[in-house]
């Protein structure tokens, strides 16, 4: 009989509890959400005040790129060879550190060069499909996709020198 | 009567385990190079921090390759790795010619270390299918080769991504090793240090 009142109890609440979970799932959600849009490696979507914090949160940089990836868009542009991108460690080679070349990263990042880098790839819409390149990855994605777009956006090096030529 | 027949086949048949440690700039292709001997497959690999260390068996030698991070910061930790070392595999970037005094000058500082003056050399002149890329004979002059004395040195080319020039690296490794031991040398005896 006591047993049987116990159940009673609990399922009678059981509803808030599912709701609890799903609200509790919910702020999950929103707060990956949130990550996703502050995802500056990737996106560069950051405002002026946080370029600093930025700066001093990248671990690696690309000198001639003067981009700041991460480790494993770093891994992916090593392997293209130095003579397309010279990949350093901010925090473990002493060149990188200096404040000169820190207020280099500062005032240009990667917001500003690869809209430069990304603006053919994006409006091209032929090699868009060509490549299979529909949209730009975030830190999550897997490593072969990212690998994938960072390739597809070398090979349009090319057309950006000429279509800054032809423009001059 | 067992025991001398158990070393006798152990000389003709048996595995020999030698300790080599691979480095080089950062960037170089040391961790792509292990995994290509190690499983035979290009790896996506991302810069290492810290070391990888993988057992490499070719014909009967088992070698266990100690691959260090290369940044500007890890290289003083390299020197942690000398100690009971029979063999140095330096890589170079072929390409990289801006880095490549930069590269002698860490390549004098290994092969000059007290614990590494009874290794042997091999250099591996890697990712020469890129256009551009410096010949070895480049590589041998940029990093001083030349002007070694009483040294066994070799220089390899190769390219990590296909394989080519990895294992002609590791038979001459295993051959001039052997010679060594047969010689009766013995990376142990060495007992000063800088430390």
């Amino acid at each position: 009989m006591d047993y049987k009142l116990k159940t009673n109890r609990w399922s009678r609440y059981s509803g808030l509890w599912v709701m609890g979970y799903g609200f509790f799932q919910w702020c999950i959600c929103q707060a990956e959400n949130e990550a996703d849009r502050t995802d500056w490696p990737h996106y560069g979507i950051l405002h002026l005040e946080n370029k600093n914090s930025a700066v001093s949160l990248a671990k690696w940089a690309s000198l001639n790129l003067v981009i700041l990836p991460c480790i494993e868009c770093s891994g992916v542009h090593r392997n293209l060879g130095v003579h397309i991108s010279k990949v350093r460690s901010i925090t473990l080679d002493v060149k990188v550190s200096e404040p000169a070349f820190m207020e280099l990263f500062r005032n240009l990042g990667n917001a500003y060069c690869n809209s430069m880098f990304e603006g053919l790839l994006l409006l091209d819409d032929e090699r868009v499909a060509e490549s299979n390149v529909p949209m730009k990855p975030c830190s999550t994605d897997a490593f072969q996709y990212k690998q994938k777009y960072i390739q597809a956006k070398v090979s349009s090096f090319g057309s950006i020198s000429r279509f800054i030529y032809e423009s001059l | 009567m067992g025991q001398t027949f158990r070393k006798l086949f152990d000389t003709f048949f048996g595995n020999t385990e030698m300790r080599v440690v691979m480095l080089g700039l950062d960037a170089a292709g040391k961790t792509t190079i292990l995994y290509k001997l190690h499983i035979g497959e290009v790896l996506s690999t991302v810069p290492t921090i810290g070391f990888n260390v993988e057992k490499v068996q070719y014909k009967n030698v088992v070698f266990t390759v100690w691959d260090v991070g290369g940044q500007e910061k890890l290289r003083t930790l390299w020197r942690h790795y000398f100690n009971n070392t029979d063999g140095l595999i330096y890589v170079v970037d072929s390409l990289d010619r801006e880095r490549l005094g930069m590269a002698k000058r860490e390549f004098q500082t290994i092969i000059n270390d007290p614990f590494m003056l009874n290794s042997v050399i091999l250099v591996f002149a890697n990712k020469q299918d890129l256009r551009g890329a410096m010949s070895p004979r480049e590589v041998c002059e940029g990093l001083g080769l030349f002007d070694l004395k009483n040294r066994k040195w070799h220089i390899q080319a190769t390219c990590a991504l296909k394989g080519d020039g990895l294992y002609e690296g590791l038979d001459w490794l295993s051959t001039t090793l052997k010679e060594r031991k047969a010689a009766g040398y013995s990376s142990i005896a060495l007992g000063t240090s800088s430390f």
